[in-house]
C-alpha cells in the first residue's frame, strides 16, 4: 500500500509539471534578468522618496544604512528576539511608512510653488512673447522650495534640454506634466499659449492639487494616529522589559507568540486602512519619448 | 478512505492525462480524420476554433456572459476567452492536484488525511473563484490606469491643437493618441489601443473617428475615452467651437470628477476607516493582558 502511495504522490508531481509546462510552454526565465527586473522598481521608489524629501540618494541609502543599524543594535540589546526581527522590519520596510507625511507636505508645497511658476511664466510670455526667455528669467528668481528643482533652466545649452532634465530630476508626476505642457507650448503661438495657460491650464493644475491635497490629508490623518499608538505600544513594551518578571514573559514562548500576534494585527489594521483609502498611481510620461513624439506631432 | 480514494483519483488523473495526449498527438483518429483534421489546423486558427467550441455550449455561454469573462480579459489584457479557460482548468488541476498530495504525503506518514476528499472539489471551486476575482480585480486597476492616461493626453490635445486619431478605420502608430499612449511609462494604454482586440467585442465598421473612439470605448469601457469621442464629434465632425478649447475643457471636467469622486469616496470612509484604527487599539491591550496574566501566573509583579 505504502508503495503505491508513493507511485501516486510521484505520478501527481508529474501531472503537475506537465500543467505547468503546458501553461507556461514559452517560460524560459533569465535569473539574472528577473532580479534586476525585481530590485529596479525598489530602487526608483527610493529614489522617488529621496527625491520628495529633498535628499541625495546618496545621502538617503546612508540614512537607511544608519537606521538599519541602530534597529539592529536596539533590537539585539533588547534581548528579546521577536522585538528585534519587528525593529529591523521597522528599520527597513516601515521607514518610507514613517516619512511619508513628510515627503507628500514638501510635495505639495513644491508643487504650489510650481503652479505660482507657471502663472508667472503666462504673465512673462505676455510681456516679452518668447517662452525661452521667460522660462530662464524665471528660473534666475526661485521660489524657495523650487531652487534645486529649476537649476537645470539655468544652466541648460538649451530649455528643451532644461526642461528635460527638470522632470527626470523631480521624480514627480505632477513636475513632469508641467515639463511635458511647457515642451508642448513652445512651437504653439504665444499669445494664444499665454490664453491657454491662463484659461485652462493653470486652472486644471489647481485642480490637480486640490485632488492630490485631498487623498494626502485623509491618509495623513489615518497614517499620523497609527504612529501615535505605534509610539505608545512601543513605549509600552519598552518598559516591560525594564521589569524582570515582564522581561522573563517577552522572552517566553507565550511572550514572543503574543508580540508576533500583536504586531500581526498592527500591520494587518494598517494594511487594511492602506487598502481603504488607496489610491491610484498617477500615470507617468517618459519624456525624452514625449519630446520626440511632440515634434512628430506637432509636425504633422 | 485513503485506501480508497487515493487509487481512484490516481486512476482518473492518468487516464484523463493519457487521453489528452494520445488526443492532442492524433493517436485516437483515422488517417483519413487526422489529414482532414490537419487541413483544417493550417485553415483555421487555433483560438477561432476554441471560441466556436465556447459559443456552441450553453453552460460555457451563460458563464461568460454573466461575468463578461471576455470583456473582462481584453481590459485586463490576458488573452481571449479561450486563456480564461486554460488558466481555470490548470487552477483547478493544480489544486485538486496540490491537495491530494498532501493528502498522500500524511498518509504515507500514517497520519490519515489532512483534507477530507470532499473538500478538495470545493477547494477547486474556490480557488477558481479567486482567479475570477483576481481577472476582475486586474481589469479595474487597468482600466483606472488606462482612464487616468487618456486624461492626461487631452491637456496636449488642446494645446497642440490636433485630433487624437487621423482616420476612422482603426488606430495606427500615427495618431497622436497612440503616439502619446506609447510616451507613457505605464503601457497600458498602448496596448490597449496598439491591438485590434477590441474588435473582438465590436460588430460595427466606425465610420468616422468619434465612431472609432466610442468603439474602442465600449470595448474597455473606458468613459473618459468616451468623453474624447464627444469632444471630437463635437469640435471636428459638427464643426462645433475651438477644438483647443473642447479638448481643455474635457480635461478640466475630468479632473473636476475625480476631485468630487474622491471627496465622496474620502468622506464615506472616514467611519470604515474608524474599524482597522480598533485593530490597533486592540495590539496594545493583547500585549498588556497577556503580560498580566503571565505576571499573575508567575508570583505578580
Amino acid at each position: 500500500m505504502i508503495e503505491l502511495l508513493f507511485f501516486e504522490v510521484l505520478v501527481i508531481l508529474c501531472l503537475i509539471a506537465a500543467i505547468t509546462v503546458w501553461q507556461r510552454p514559452g517560460a524560459r526565465l533569465d535569473a539574472q534578468a528577473a532580479v534586476s527586473r525585481g530590485v529596479a522598481p525598489l530602487l526608483d521608489a527610493e529614489g522617488d522618496l529621496a527625491a520628495s524629501l529633498g535628499v541625495p540618494f546618496a545621502a538617503w541609502a546612508a540614512i537607511r544604512l544608519t537606521l538599519f543599524a541602530v534597529a539592529l543594535l536596539v533590537g539585539v540589546t533588547s534581548g528579546v528576539v521577536v522585538i528585534a526581527v519587528i525593529l529591523l522590519l521597522l528599520g527597513t520596510l516601515g521607514v518610507p511608512w514613517l516619512v511619508e507625511d513628510v515627503a507628500s507636505a514638501r510635495r505639495s508645497r513644491a508643487h504650489r510653488s510650481l503652479v505660482a511658476t507657471v502663472r508667472d511664466v503666462a504673465n512673462g510670455l505676455q510681456r516679452t512673447g518668447n517662452l525661452d526667455a521667460v522660462l530662464r528669467e524665471v528660473a534666475q528668481h526661485p521660489r524657495p522650495e523650487l531652487r534645486d528643482l529649476l537649476t537645470p533652466l539655468q544652466t541648460a545649452l538649451s530649455m528643451e534640454e532644461g526642461l528635460l532634465d527638470m522632470a527626470e530630476r523631480s521624480r514627480s508626476a505632477f513636475v513632469e506634466d508641467v515639463c511635458v505642457l511647457l515642451l508642448a507650448g513652445r512651437s504653439r503661438d504665444p499669445r494664444e499659449l499665454v490664453h491657454q495657460l491662463r484659461d485652462q491650464v493653470i486652472p486644471e493644475l489647481e485642480e490637480d492639487i486640490a485632488l492630490l491635497d485631498a487623498t494626502r490629508a485623509a491618509v495623513a490623518v489615518q497614517r499620523r494616529s497609527a504612529q501615535m499608538i505605534g509610539a505608545v505600544l512601543a513605549v509600552l513594551i519598552g518598559a516591560f522589559n525594564t521589569v524582570p518578571v515582564l522581561h522573563d514573559f517577552l522572552i517566553s514562548v507565550q511572550g514572543e507568540v503574543t508580540l508576533v500576534i500583536a504586531a500581526l494585527i498592527f500591520a494587518g489594521s494598517i494594511a487594511i486602512m492602506g487598502a481603504l483609502l488607496r489610491t491610484p498611481r498617477p500615470a507617468r510620461w517618459d519624456v525624452r519619448l514625449v519630446r520626440a513624439e511632440l515634434g512628430r506631432i506637432g509636425r504633422g | 478512505m485513503a485506501e480508497l480514494w487515493l487509487p481512484s483519483l490516481l486512476l482518473a488523473t492518468t487516464a484523463a492525462l493519457a487521453g489528452l495526449v494520445l488526443a492532442r498527438s492524433g493517436a485516437l483518429r483515422t488517417a483519413e480524420t487526422a489529414n482532414i483534421r490537419r487541413v483544417r489546423d493550417r485553415l483555421v486558427p487555433d483560438h477561432g476554433r476554441w471560441a466556436a467550441v465556447l459559443a456552441r455550449n450553453p453552460m460555457a455561454r451563460a458563464f461568460q456572459d454573466r461575468f463578461a469573462i471576455r470583456r473582462l480579459q481584453l481590459a485586463s489584457g490576458r488573452g481571449d476567452t479561450q486563456a480564461f479557460i486554460r488558466r481555470v482548468v490548470g487552477i483547478g488541476a493544480l489544486t485538486v492536484a496540490a491537495c491530494s498530495v498532501l493528502d498522500a504525503v500524511t498518509g504515507l506518514a500514517g497520519d490519515g488525511l489532512v483534507l477530507a476528499p470532499v473538500w478538495i472539489p470545493v477547494a477547486a471551486v474556490g480557488a477558481i473563484a479567486l482567479s475570477v476575482a483576481g481577472l476582475q480585480r486586474e481589469a479595474r486597476r487597468r482600466r483606472e490606469i488606462a482612464s487616468l492616461q487618456v486624461a492626461k493626453t487631452l491637456l496636449l490635445f488642446g494645446l497642440l491643437r490636433v485630433p487624437p486619431v487621423h482616420s476612422p478605420d482603426g488606430l495606427g502608430p500615427g495618431d497622436p493618441l497612440l503616439a502619446l499612449a506609447r510616451s507613457m511609462r505605464d503601457r497600458t494604454l498602448a496596448e490597449m489601443l496598439g491591438s485590434d482586440q477590441w474588435r473582438q467585442m465590436s460588430d460595427v465598421q466606425p465610420r468616422s473617428r468619434a465612431e472609432l473612439l466610442e468603439a474602442v470605448a465600449a470595448a474597455y469601457r473606458l468613459p473618459v475615452l468616451a468623453q474624447l469621442a464627444q469632444v471630437v464629434r463635437a469640435a471636428q465632425e459638427y464643426g462645433g467651437g475651438d477644438p483647443a478649447t473642447e479638448y481643455l475643457a474635457a480635461a478640466r471636467s475630468f479632473t473636476a470628477q475625480r476631485l468630487a469622486d474622491a471627496r465622496v469616496r474620502l468622506g464615506s470612509r472616514t467611519i470604515t476607516v474608524l474599524v482597522p484604527m480598533v485593530g490597533l487599539l486592540a495590539a496594545i491591550f493583547v500585549v498588556i493582558f497577556s503580560a498580566v496574566a503571565y505576571a499573575s501566573a508567575n508570583g505578580g509583579l
